[in-house]
């Protein structure tokens, strides 16, 4: 096992949101979803199911709710994938690149860090490779989600509450005694 | 705390939720008298036990859902989506 590491993610990429058109009932609005959906589906490859990251050729595309999605993409900056979707005729876009700031928290205790400070339960019968949550840890409201089985996860912050974040982490992992941070 | 169950995320703590008051309350409509408005805007129920009410999930899919809880001992006794009926919380 790899040991723990944790660090900012330099180049994190364009992180754009979507919200589908045809929110709310009848079948008017499903008709418009269908074809909102269909639309994203065509621009990016795939749409990831509930709780789920789909990932395809450089973008991710992340579940955030019944009616939000967020793409990361490392193919194009912010505005290029904003006119991507948005040629799409998906709904709302918005170019979200600057909200957030990336983390890497990876290896051995990994699990042991995130579960000192996030309710959540990330044993691997019920988030793996491929799930994603919104949730709050350390008091902290993150997006989280794990990108390979080693166990890697990647954690979007607001940038005003990135430092502290960090140095919470780096406390945990000292006081957990999960393995030192490189 | 409380543990509620988000109809699209899972179980979660209380903090990541917001209290949203009684559900399943009735619009009563643009020309209803003012008795019947007072009643809309004013009156809410209190039964000791099970009480349906609305939440957010304000820190994950910020969904509105329905919860279930029993006032007497704050037991969360299911929650369900709002196009479903009670009889679907789990």
């Amino acid at each position: 096992m790899a040991r723990l590491r944790f660090e900012p993610v330099r180049d994190l990429g364009a992180l754009t949101a979507v919200r589908p058109a045809g929110r709310g009932q009848g079948p008017e609005a499903s008709g418009a979803r269908a074809r909102a959906l269909g639309g994203l589906v065509a621009a990016l490859g795939a749409l990831p199911g509930e709780n789920r990251v789909a990932s395809v050729s450089g973008r991710e595309v992340l579940w955030l709710g019944p009616d939000e999605f967020l793409i990361a993409s490392s193919l194009e900056n912010g505005s290029d994938l904003e006119q991507v979707l948005r040629a799409t005729g998906a709904g709302a876009v918005i170019d979200l690149s600057s909200n957030w700031v990336g983390f890497d928290l990876a290896g051995d205790g990994a699990r042991a860090v995130l579960a000192s400070g996030c309710s959540i339960d990330f044993h691997p019968r019920s988030f793996g490779v491929g799930s994603i949550a919104q949730t709050s840890m350390a008091r902290v409201p993150i997006t989280i989600w794990q990108r390979s089985p080693e166990p890697s996860y990647r954690i979007l912050v607001r940038p005003s509450l990135a430092s502290y974040l960090a140095a919470w982490v780096a406390d945990a992992a000292g006081s957990l005694e999960a393995g030192s941070l490189e | 705390m409380l543990q509620i169950r988000c109809p699209w995320c899972g179980p979660r703590d209380e903090p990541e939720f917001r209290y949203g008051g009684e559900a399943h309350l009735r619009f009563p409509g643009n020309e209803a008298d003012p008795a019947a408005w007072a009643r809309f805007l004013y009156y809410r129920d209190n039964p000791a036990g099970a009480y349906r009410e609305r939440w957010v999930h304000t820190a994950g899919c910020r969904q509105w859902f329905h919860v279930i809880r029993d006032t007497t001992s704050h037991r969360i006794l299911g929650s369900y989506r709002l196009d479903e009926p009670p009889e679907r919380a789990r």
